[in-house]
């Protein structure tokens, strides 16, 4: 289990320093995958190494399991080296003077451990992440994705129980990236690992966590499992960055509440969602394009969650097609299945799927 | 001062911090202490007081102006030829489709390998106006050899043409970093061979080229060896000589050390504008350069018609600057007495200068001496400069302590030998180090000297690690100490064997900081050398020269020889 309290960290000389963590709390639980998601410069990857003891936060308390590893109060602050923490860095991090062997022997040796015990280590950490047989290769002539595995057979070597990964998959290619997210489900499950793991991409957010954290400006904005996080967030910030979505400016009942179900009125109709405070400064109707199905038939103006529009511009992307429909000033867009393509100039008509709309209230209208 | 509490790396930090104040700051305050303390026969400190004597004295004297004036017409005369030569091969060499480029590359960097002192009595021999090789030539076919050797164009001429293989090197490299896609655009644009060397290539250039060129002047300035060798016969004085001749004036008069030291701050000074100077050019000219890809080659101009002529002016250059010195050095040392180069002469050659070489009782002490006082400053310069480095690259020190620890460190490039060495004699007069007069305290000066460079260039090196590659080793249970020397020590290993084979080529070569601190009982090769000179034992000397480039060619080439493993860093 990582504990995380209160934890603030500036950054820069002493002249001007900035927050890049600012009173940042959460708690990874016992084998579970935690990720923290945000853009670059939102702070993820400062907390991810003042987790792992490379940087010290300037106040606040970090706990793994039963050892607290900092704290300000108490004047801890336990080294890197003492923390017994797997960690696969951005760049990997392959030492180039070594072979593949001694990578990943590194944190074993000089512990007064048998050659022979050490070597079986090694050789069970490489089959874990699919390297047998390559113990003996040179680490600079090795692909992205070997080197990639060598790191995290480096991180599991020790058998620590907690991992921090930094946007480990960044930096291969698309068909690698899949395989190696369902290598890392795979064995955090079967070595039962507690995962801190860091990404931009919110998808492999989405594909690998048990539980998200969005982070912007060094704070986490909203917490939660992947898919309610997705579907209902309660930010705009986090709707925004988890995927495509609209956001449709409306009009609400100025006694709706956050928490409350209310309907908004836009260009399209009329959609009833649940209330959310915002910063924003008008209402705004939100929903993701895929959640909604198209119409035929007559058109019934009075009923609720149905809109309608005029078909702006299409694009097919294979397995869907990306529609944009017009309403007066407004605009929105609507993902199809790729056997109801409409034509552009064409009026069509669609329904949004109940529970996935959320309205956007700025907050001194809600209060 | 310290982060995060790391106790152990905070003394240490101390310690080198104390050390580098001791061997950088010490000498120069006992300098500027001496130059407003030390008048007429009294030593430093023998009494209390400020006294603006020393420096009413170097004002006044119009001596001081024909000094200064010396000092820059060496300058400038000496780095326009030697960087007018390097530039001219660079372009050759990196360039252009000119044949015979691998001869021509290593040619040029030969005389590396020959100590200035060496190559400078090499020059005095051939250009003697009574026996030399080429006056005695040219007369045989008439022709009256109109200049003399003996003078500040002759000290020019040696100079420069030293020089020139150092300077290949920078100009070179400056070269190297120029970006071929700009060239390839302004090609694209219509531009031709010359429009694009001149609007392009050369533009680009310009600031680096002219931190080389401050660069040698500051070097020109300070240097020691042919000023000293020529200029004694010359009568002809520079700033630094004259600061030595104050110091060990002849005719068994006292030192004086009061004019000396404050000669010695306006060299200073003078060193400490050129390298402000330089900084900031360096600075300029990467804003210019970009660094691409290693391996790539950019497309090499085809001369065409001008291929021979070019060809045949590098050659005759080459046989001039470095050919005929080496002849007459190898020539000179086979021969007791000298005799114009013949058929005839080839029977009276023999080893014999060798033999007496080796028979000297005093020569083992004295390669003994330049062992240990060479190996010694290796060790006292890598081990602080590879510390300094690691502080203030990674460790977990505050920023602005890094920054003066660094700052100190790479003062000595600003401090002229010829200072380093009056400073440390007045220094060690006094310090209860019973260092004086043996090679300890030349060693500890020439670290000073030196401590400079490795400190740029290992720290260069640092920069170039990537900082996960340590934090990597720290997470897998590793601590600071075990890091560095299971992680970093190994990656830094090029760049500390380039370290330290330029420290010791360095420190073989360095001349005036050992005349001015050795004693009978420690001399050394460069002191040795000297000593022949000034007794005019010339095949000996010249013995000595083939000996000493045979050693320095062996030492340069040993990077050429690191094993195949450490390739894949960049040196």
């Amino acid at each position: 289990m990582i504990v995380v309290s209160q934890v603030t960290k500036t950054l820069g000389e002493d002249g001007e320093r900035t927050a890049a963590i600012n009173d940042v709390s959460f708690t990874v639980e016992n084998g579970t995958i935690f990720t923290l998601l945000g853009p670059s410069g939102s702070g993820k990857t400062t907390m991810l190494r003042c987790v792992a003891g490379i940087e010290t936060p300037d106040r606040g308390e970090i706990a793994l399991g039963d050892t607290v590893v900092y704290s300000s109060a108490r004047q801890i602050n336990l080294p890197p080296n003492r923390r017994r923490i797997g960690m696969v860095f951005q760049s990997y991090a392959i030492w180039p003077h070594m072979t593949v062997a001694g990578n990943v022997a590194y944190p074993l040796v000089g512990r007064g451990l048998e050659r022979s015990v050490i070597a079986e280590r090694v050789e069970r950490a490489l089959t874990q992440v699919g390297l047998q047989g390559l113990a003996d290769r040179d680490a600079p002539n090795l692909s992205g994705g070997q080197q990639q595995r060598v790191a995290l057979a480096r991180a599991i070597v020790d058998e620590a129980d907690t991992l921090l990964l930094d946007e480990p998959l960044s930096n291969l290619d698309a068909k690698l990236r899949w395989q190696m997210r369902q290598e890392l489900v795979a064995l955090q499950e079967r070595l039962g690992l507690t995962v801190l793991y860091v990404t931009h991409d919110q998808e492999e957010a989405l594909a690998l966590s048990h539980r998200i954290a969005v982070m912007r400006d060094g704070q986490i904005v909203e917490a939660g499992e992947p898919l309610a996080l997705f579907e209902q967030p309660t930010s705009r910030y986090s709707a925004e960055f988890m995927g495509l979505a609209n956001f449709l400016p409306c009009s609400v009942a100025s006694d709706a509440r956050p928490g409350e179900r209310a309907a908004a009125q836009t260009a399209f109709g009329t959609f009833v969602g649940r209330v959310c405070a915002s910063e924003g400064q008008t209402p705004e109707l939100f929903f993701r394009p895929h959640r909604i199905t198209l119409l035929s038939g007559e058109f019934d103006a009075g009923t609720s969650d149905t809109g309608a529009g005029i078909v702006s511009a299409v694009s097919h992307l294979g397995e869907v097609n990306d529609v944009t429909i017009r309403s007066g000033e407004q605009s929105a867009r609507l993902r199809l299945r790729s056997s109801s393509i409409p034509r552009v100039g064409e009026s069509i008509r669609f329904r949004l799927e109940p529970g996935c709309a959320m309205i956007f209230v700025p907050q001194r209208v809600a209060v | 001062m310290v982060r995060a509490g790391r106790p152990v790396v905070s003394l240490l930090f101390i310690a080198v911090l104390g050390l580098t104040v001791y061997l950088v700051l010490v000498p120069l305050v006992v300098l500027i202490v001496a130059s407003v303390n030390a008048t007429g026969a009294h030593l430093p400190f023998e009494r209390p007081g400020i006294f603006i004597a020393n420096y009413l004295t170097v004002l006044r004297d119009g001596g001081t102006y024909r000094l200064l004036l010396n000092s820059t017409i060496f300058a400038v005369g000496s780095t326009v030829i030697g960087i007018g030569m390097a530039v001219f091969f660079a372009w050759l060499i990196e360039r252009t489709n000119i044949i015979m480029r691998r001869v021509l590359f290593v040619a040029v960097l030969v005389p590396m390998a020959i100590p200035n002192m060496i190559y400078a009595t090499s020059w005095l021999q051939l250009l003697d106006a009574h026996a030399g090789l080429v006056p005695v030539t040219l007369a045989k076919f008439g022709i009256p050899f109109p200049v003399s050797i003996l003078s500040l164009g002759g000290m020019i001429f040696i100079q420069g043409t030293a020089l020139a293989s150092n300077a290949y090197l920078l100009v070179a490299g400056a070269l190297r970093n120029v970006d071929p896609t700009l060239e390839e655009q302004s090609a694209i644009a219509g531009k031709g061979v010359w429009q694009t060397l001149c609007r392009v290539t050369l533009p680009i250039l310009r600031p680096a080229l002219f931190a080389v060129i401050v660069f040698f002047a500051m070097v020109c300035i300070e240097t020691f060896d042919v000023p000293g060798m020529v200029g004694l016969s010359a009568g002809v004085q520079v700033l630094s000589t004259r600061i030595y001749w104050l110091t060990h004036p002849e005719g068994g008069q006292l030192p004086d050390y009061g004019t000396a030291s404050a000669l010695a701050l306006l060299l200073v000074i003078i060193a400490l504008m050129l390298i402000t100077l330089y900084e900031a050019q360096l600075k300029r000219g990467r804003r210019y350069v970009t660094i691409t890809a290693r391996g790539y080659r950019p497309s090499r101009i085809k001369l065409g018609p001008l291929q021979l002529p070019l060809l045949v002016l590098a050659l005759g250059l080459l046989v001039i600057t470095v050919a005929l010195p080496l002849f007459m050095l190898v020539w000179r040392s086979l021969l007791r007495f000298y005799v114009y180069p013949s058929p005839a002469a080839f029977g009276r050659l023999s080893f014999s200068a060798y033999r007496a070489l080796v028979d000297e009782p005093t020569m083992i002490a004295v390669l003994r001496n330049t062992v240990l006082m060479s190996v010694a400053t290796v060790v006292v310069t890598l081990s602080l400069s590879a510390l300094v480095a690691w502080l203030t690259v990674r460790s977990p020190i505050t920023a602005s302590w890094r920054r003066r620890l660094r700052m100190l460190a790479l003062t000595p490039q600003g401090i002229p030998s010829v200072v380093i060495g009056i400073a440390f004699v007045l220094t060690y007069l006094r310090v209860p180090i019973p260092i004086y007069g043996t090679v300890w305290i030349i060693a500890l000066a020439l670290s000073t000297k030196f401590i400079a460079y490795t400190t740029a260039a290992l720290t260069a090196a640092h920069l170039q690690i990537a900082p996960e590659l340590e934090e990597a080793s720290l997470m897998a249970g590793a601590d600071e100490f075990a890091t560095y020397r299971r992680v970093l020590f190994p990656l830094l290993t090029p760049a500390l064997a380039n370290c330290v084979v330029w420290v010791l080529i360095q420190a073989i070569r360095e001349l005036v900081i050992a005349l001015m601190l050795y004693s009978p009982s420690s001399q050394v090769l460069s002191t040795q050398v000297w000593g022949l000179w000034q007794n005019g034992v010339m095949d000996q000397l010249c013995a000595l020269g083939v000996v000493s480039a045979l050693v320095l060619a062996g030492l340069l080439s040993l990077p050429a020889l690191l094993p195949r493993r450490w390739r894949w860093l960049p040196v």
